[in-house]
C-alpha cells in the first residue's frame, strides 16, 4: 500500500479474483444459502450444563464422550437432523432444527449416571399397584433374622430359577421388591423369587417397612468398636469387594463399617420415598453407600454398597423377547473389567436371595437376584417387563452411562411463524439500515458515496461468501443476533471509509492536489482505520469468548466483518479511489463527484493543483501538522 | 451538505471553534449530573433483569396482541394448574405476538402450559426455558467479560498512545458511557437480557473507536507543541477536536443509522427480543460514546497533560507572548491559524510580523476575501505577488 505508484488496477483485479475464488469454494461445497439458526427457521435447542465439576470445568474428553452419548440418545429417538455440540467447556447443546420437540427434553436431558451396587438392605414399600392383603410373611423366620445368612432362600431361589432362568440369567427381583436376604424380619425371601416375577409386586408390599428396619440398627451398632457411625466420615474406599459382598449376603460388615451400616439402615427407615415416581432427592456418590428408593414409586427402599461397577463399563443393553418366551427381557453386556467384577459378584451371590442393584441417577432401576454365575459379562434381566418398560430400561442402561452429570439449563423452542417473522424483521432491518447509510453517504459525499456503496457491496459479497463457506466448513449458522451483527457492521465499515475520505479532505485543505491527497490522506488514515478496527475486533473477540448462547452469533459476524473491512478498505476502496482520482469526473473535481473544490472545502484553486501557498506562512491552516 | 463541508472547513481551520477543552468544567458538570442521575436510578430502581438472568420460562404465543387476548392467555396459564408457574406476566409484543413469563419450571410443566396456551387459541407457541442456576452464570460471565475487556482496552490504549494519561481519559470516557447506558436502563425499566449485555460490551468497542479517532488527531496536533508559541497545549488539543468534529459526527451518524434501523424495525415488528435489546443498548451507548470522546475524554487527557512541567512552562510562554502582543495596539489577541508553518521559532518572534498583520482587517474587504476565499483573514496579502489575483 505504501508505494505511491502502486498499481491500483492490479490490486482490484486480484481482489476480484479472491472474491470469485470464495464463491468458487462455496459452489464446490454446494452451499448457496446460509445455514439459518434455530431462531430463524424454528426448532428446538436444549442446553445441558455439566454440574458438580471439580475446578469449574469439565475435562474435554469426558465432555466429548457425553456429547457422543447424548447424540446417540437423540438419534435413538428418530430425530436424525439433530446437532449436538459442546459449548463453553461445560455445556452440551442439542439443536433440532425445524421441529418443536420439547418432549425430547426428558430423554435427552436425562443425565443419569448408571452404576451397579450391591444391596445391603432393603425395605418393601407400599406398592402402587393393587394392594393384596398381607401375605404370610414369616415363612422362614430363622433365615431372615437380621444378621442371618440367606442360606434358606438361596436354595429355594435356585430351585425355582431352574424352571425359568437359564444359566447366566438374572431375574429381576425388582417387581417383587424385597427378595432380599434376611436383614429384615419381615422378609419372606424364599417364596418371592420363585413365583412369577410379573405377578409379584402386588403381594410384596405386605410388611410395614417403616417400623421394622429401624429397630435393627439401634440394637447392634452402639457396642461395635471402632469406625465412625457417620457414613460420610467412613473411608469406604478401603472396603473390599468381598467385604461388600459379605454385607450383601450376611447383612453385616467388618467392624469398622458396621456402625455406619447401622446408621444407613436408620437413614433408610427415615427416608420418605416420593409417591409418584418423582426422583428421590439423593446424592449419588460412587464411592459412598447409598440410601435410596426404587424408581417405580412403590416405595421400596434400599441401602446400597458403594458402586462396584460403573455404568461406563456397560457395552450394550437390548430389549428383546427370547425365542422361546413371551416375556420381554433386557440383555446387557459388560466390558472386560466390568465383566470380571460382575463374575466375582455373581459367583458369590448366585442362588442366594441377595440382590445387586442397577442404579440410575441415584434411583434403583432394578434390583435383580442372581440365578447363575456370569463370567462373560453377558447377562439379562427379566421380570414383568412390557415392551415399553424393557425398551426404556435398555435405553437408560445403554445411554444412561454419561461420564458427567448434567442439568437442563435451557430449553428454547421456536415456532415456525415466530422464526419467520424474525427472519423477515432481520432482513428488513438490514435493508433499511443499509439504505439509510447509503443515502447519508450519497448526500454527503456525492460521487464518493458511490465508492462507499461499491465498497459496502463488495464487503457484503465477501461476507456472504464467507458465511456460506463457514456454514459448509464449520457448520456456522446465521442467527438473528448474527444478522444484527452484520447490520451494525455496516456502520463500522462505513466509518472506515469516512475516516479515509475526511483525511483526504484534510490533505486537500492543506494544499495538496487531489491525487497527492489520496496517497497522503491514505497514509494517515490507514493507521487510524487499523487502530479502530483492531478495537472493534478486540471487542468482538472478547464478546465471542464471553458471550452467552446465541448472542455469540453477533460477536462472530461483527468480528468477521471487521476483518473483511480491513481487506476491503486496503484492497478495494483505496485502489478504487486512486484509480478514480485519475479520471476526468473525479480527478477534475466534477461538481457531483464529491471531489469538487467547494465540496472539499477549498477555494481559490482547482483540486488538480497543489496549493502552492501552502508553504507560505500565512496560508498554512494546519499549522501544527506542518511542523510535525 | 455543501454548507456542512464549509462548516467542516471552518472547523478545520479553527475559524469556527467550539471550546471543548477550555470549558471542560461545564462539560464535566453536565456529565457528572447525568452520571449522578443514572447512579441514582441504579439505587432507587432495580434494573429489570430478563428471564435469562433470573431463570424462568418465556412463552411467545402467536396471537393478535389485544388486551382481551392477553386476559385469555393469562387465564389459560392460571388454569393450567401449574402451581410453580406463579403469577404469569403477560404482555403484548410487536405486531403479532403475546409474551407470557413464568417462574422457573420443569419442562413437563412448561409443556402443559404450551398446551394450555394452544388450547386458548394461540397459534404457534415458542418457549424459552432458563434454569435458575444458569442465570447466575450468565451474569458472572458477563461481568468477567467486562473486566477482561476493560483490562485489554487499557493495555491497547497504552500500547497505542504510549501514554497513561490518554489511557486514563479513555477509560473514564468508557466508564461514563457504560454508566449512562446502565442508568438509562434502570430508569426506563427496559429489560436487561444477555443481548443487552452483549450490546453493552459492544459499546465499549464503539466508544473506544471514537476516542481513538479523536486522540489520534490530538496526538498529531500536539506532537511538537513546544515549538509552537501561538497555541497552548490545550488549544492545540481543542483544535484537534474541532478538526475531527465533522468526522466524529459522520462516523457516529453512520454507526447509529443501522442501529436505529434495527431498533425501529425490531420494536415495531417483533416487540421485545434479542434484536431490540441489542440495538437499544447500542443506540444509547453509541450516542453517549460520541459525546464522551469529545466532551470528556479529550478535556480530561488535556487536563492531565497540563500538569506536566513542560506543558505548563509552554503554556506560560504562550500566554506571556500573547500578553505582549495584546499590549501592542490592534494586534488580534487570539489568532488561531495565523501562525506560519514553516517558520522557525526565531522567525516567529521577530518583530517584523506584527506590522504585516495590523493592516489586515482593513484590507480584507477590499479584496473580497471574505466571500469567496477560504482565507478570510489577513492571509491573502501574504501571497507572492505572482500568485495574486490568479486564482480569484
Amino acid at each position: 500500500m505504501a508505494t505511491k505508484a502502486s498499481r491500483p488496477g492490479r490490486i482490484l483485479i486480484v481482489f476480484g479474483l479472491v472474491i470469485l475464488a470464495l464463491y468458487g469454494g462455496a459452489a464446490a461445497a454446494g452451499q448457496w444459502k446460509p445455514r439459518l439458526g434455530l431462531d430463524l427457521q424454528g426448532g428446538t435447542r436444549i442446553t445441558l450444563q455439566a454440574k458438580d465439576l471439580e475446578g469449574g470445568s469439565a475435562p474435554q474428553d469426558k465432555l466429548d464422550e457425553a456429547k457422543d452419548i447424548i447424540e446417540q440418545r437423540v438419534n435413538g429417538t428418530g430425530v436424525s437432523e439433530a446437532e449436538v455440540s459442546t459449548q463453553g467447556g461445560d455445556q452440551i447443546v442439542v439443536e433440532i432444527p425445524g421441529k418443536q420437540r420439547q418432549d425430547l427434553v426428558e430423554q435427552v436431558g436425562r443425565t443419569a449416571q448408571l452404576r451397579f451396587r450391591l444391596v445391603w438392605d432393603s425395605v418393601q414399600g407400599q406398592g402402587p399397584g393393587p394392594q393384596v392383603p398381607p401375605a404370610p410373611i414369616i415363612t422362614l423366620p430363622p433365615e431372615t433374622t437380621p444378621t442371618g445368612p440367606p442360606s434358606g432362600d438361596a436354595t429355594s431361589t435356585k430351585d425355582s430359577s431352574k424352571n425359568r432362568a437359564v444359566s447366566g440369567w438374572m431375574r429381576a427381583a425388582k417387581p417383587g421388591g424385597g427378595g432380599k436376604p434376611g436383614d429384615k424380619p419381615s422378609d419372606k425371601p424364599s417364596d418371592q423369587p420363585t413365583d412369577k416375577p410379573s405377578g409379584q409386586p402386588s403381594d410384596q408390599p405386605t410388611d410395614k417397612p417403616s417400623g421394622q428396619p429401624s429397630d435393627q440398627p439401634t440394637d447392634q451398632p452402639t457396642d461395635q468398636p471402632g469406625g465412625s457411625a457417620d457414613p460420610a466420615e467412613v473411608d469406604w474406599s478401603a472396603l473390599t469387594l468381598d467385604e461388600s459382598i459379605g454385607g450383601s449376603l450376611q447383612g453385616t460388615l467388618p467392624d469398622p463399617y458396621q456402625p455406619a451400616l447401622d446408621t444407613l439402615r436408620q437413614q433408610m427407615a427415615d427416608l420418605q420415598c416420593p409417591a409418584s415416581g418423582a426422583p428421590a432427592q439423593v446424592e449419588d456418590v460412587p464411592g459412598q453407600p447409598l440410601v435410596t428408593c426404587d424408581v417405580d414409586g412403590s416405595g421400596t427402599k434400599y441401602v446400597l454398597s458403594p458402586a462396584v461397577i460403573e455404568g461406563t463399563h456397560l457395552d450394550d443393553a437390548q430389549a428383546t423377547i427370547p425365542t422361546q418366551s413371551i416375556q420381554w427381557i433386557v440383555t446387557l453386556s459388560l466390558d472386560g473389567d466390568g465383566g470380571d467384577t460382575f463374575a466375582t459378584v455373581t459367583r458369590e451371590l448366585v442362588n442366594t436371595a441377595a440382590q445387586f442393584a442397577i442404579v440410575l441417577d441415584g434411583q434403583v432401576l432394578s434390583a435383580p437376584q442372581v440365578t447363575g454365575v456370569i463370567t462373560d459379562g453377558n447377562a439379562q434381566i427379566e421380570g414383568g417387563f412390557t415392551q415399553q418398560s424393557a425398551t426404556s430400561l435398555a435405553n437408560s442402561l445403554k445411554y444412561g452411562a454419561l461420564p458427567l452429570a448434567f442439568e437442563v439449563n435451557g430449553v428454547e423452542v421456536q415456532g415456525p411463524s415466530l422464526a419467520g417473522s424474525q427472519l423477515n424483521a432481520g432482513i428488513l432491518a438490514g435493508v433499511f439500515g443499509l439504505a439509510l447509510v447509503v443515502a447519508y453517504c450519497m448526500v454527503y459525499y456525492r460521487g464518493l458515496g458511490l465508492v462507499i456503496v461499491a465498497s459496502l457491496g463488495v464487503a457484503g459479497a465477501m461476507t456472504y461468501a464467507l458465511i456460506l463457506l463457514l456454514g459448509a466448513g464449520l457448520s456456522f449458522t446465521l442467527t438473528l443476533p448474527g444478522i444484527a451483527g452484520l447490520i451494525v457492521a455496516i456502520g463500522i465499515t462505513a466509518d472506515s471509509f469516512i475516516v479515509f475520505f475526511e483525511r483526504l479532505r484534510d490533505e486537500v485543505r492543506d494544499g495538496k492536489s487531489l491525487r497527492l491527497a489520496v496517497e497522503a490522506g491514505w497514509r494517515r488514515a490507514r493507521l487510524t482505520i487499523l487502530a479502530a478496527d483492531a478495537v472493534s475486533f478486540l471487542a468482538a473477540l472478547v464478546l465471542y469468548i464471553f458471550a452467552i448462547g446465541v448472542v455469540r452469533g453477533f460477536a462472530f459476524t461483527l468480528g468477521l466483518i471487521t476483518i473483511i473491512d480491513v481487506f476491503v478498505v486496503f484492497f478495494f476502496t483505496k485502489p478504487l479511489v486512486s484509480l478514480l482520482a485519475r479520471t476526468q469526473f473525479f480527478g477534475r473535481g466534477h461538481k457531483l463527484s464529491g471531489f469538487d473544490a467547494k465540496h472539499l472545502g477549498i477555494s481559490g484553486r482547482p483540486v488538480t493543483q497543489t496549493g502552492r501557498r501552502t508553504r507560505e506562512p500565512s496560508l498554512a491552516r494546519t499549522t501544527t501538522r506542518g511542523e510535525a | 451538505m455543501g454548507r456542512l463541508s464549509n462548516f467542516g472547513q471552518h472547523l478545520y481551520e479553527g475559524r469556527v471553534s467550539f471550546d471543548f477543552v477550555g470549558r471542560r468544567r461545564l462539560w464535566y458538570a453536565v456529565s457528572a449530573l447525568i452520571v449522578l442521575a443514572c447512579a441514582a436510578g441504579l439505587l432507587v430502581r432495580e434494573v429489570n433483569l430478563g428471564v435469562e438472568f433470573k431463570g424462568g420460562v418465556e412463552f411467545t404465543a402467536t396471537m393478535e396482541p389485544t388486551q382481551a387476548n392477553v386476559e385469555v392467555l393469562r387465564d389459560a396459564v392460571t388454569d393450567a394448574g401449574v402451581a410453580a408457574a406463579g403469577e404469569p406476566i403477560v404482555t403484548t409484543s410487536g405486531q403479532e405476538s403475546i409474551l407470557v413469563q413464568t417462574k422457573p419450571l420443569e419442562q413437563a410443566d412448561a409443556t402443559r402450559i404450551v398446551q394450555a396456551l394452544t388450547q386458548a387459541g394461540a397459534g404457534d407457541v415458542s418457549q424459552n426455558l432458563i434454569g435458575p442456576s444458569w442465570g447466575k452464570q450468565v451474569a458472572n460471565k458477563a461481568l468477567i467479560g467486562l473486566v477482561v475487556f476493560l483490562v485489554l482496552v487499557v493495555l491497547f490504549i497504552w500500547a497505542y498512545f504510549r501514554e497513561w494519561k490518554m489511557s486514563v481519559a479513555a477509560i473514564v470516557a468508557l466508564a461514563h458511557d457504560l454508566l449512562i447506558t446502565i442508568g438509562i436502563y434502570a430508569w426506563s425499566g427496559f429489560e436487561v437480557t444477555p443481548a443487552t449485555v452483549t450490546g453493552l460490551l459492544t459499546i465499549l468497542g464503539f466508544s473506544l473507536y471514537d476516542t481513538v479517532v479523536v486522540f489520534d488527531k490530538v496526538r498529531e496536533n500536539t506532537r511538537n507543541f513546544a515549538a509552537n508559541l501561538t497555541r497552548t497545549f490545550s488549544e492545540s488539543a481543542n483544535l484537534a477536536v474541532n478538526q475531527t468534529l465533522v468526522r466524529s459526527i459522520n462516523t457516529s451518524v453512520a454507526a447509529l443509522l443501522p442501529v436505529a434501523a434495527i431498533l425501529i424495525v425490531s420494536t415495531v415488528i417483533l416487540g421485545s427480543g434479542p434484536l431490540k435489546d441489542l440495538s437499544l443498548a447500542l443506540f444509547v451507548g453509541t450516542a453517549a460514546g460520541a459525546y464522551s470522546s469529545i466532551f470528556i475524554a479529550t478535556p480530561l487527557a488535556v487536563q492531565l497533560k497540563e500538569r506536566e512541567p513542560l506543558v505548563r512552562a509552554h503554556t506560560k510562554r504562550v500566554l506571556a507572548k500573547r500578553a505582549k502582543a495584546a499590549a501592542a495596539p490592534v494586534a488580534p489577541v487570539v489568532d488561531e491559524d495565523a501562525e506560519p508553518v514553516g517558520v522557525t521559532p526565531a522567525a516567529r518572534t521577530s518583530p517584523a510580523r506584527t506590522p504585516t498583520r495590523k493592516p489586515a482587517p482593513a484590507r480584507a474587504p477590499a479584496r473580497k476575501v471574505t466571500t469567496s476565499s477560504a482565507a478570510k483573514r489577513s492571509q491573502p496579502q501574504r501571497s507572492p505577488r505572482s500568485a495574486r489575483g490568479k486564482s480569484r
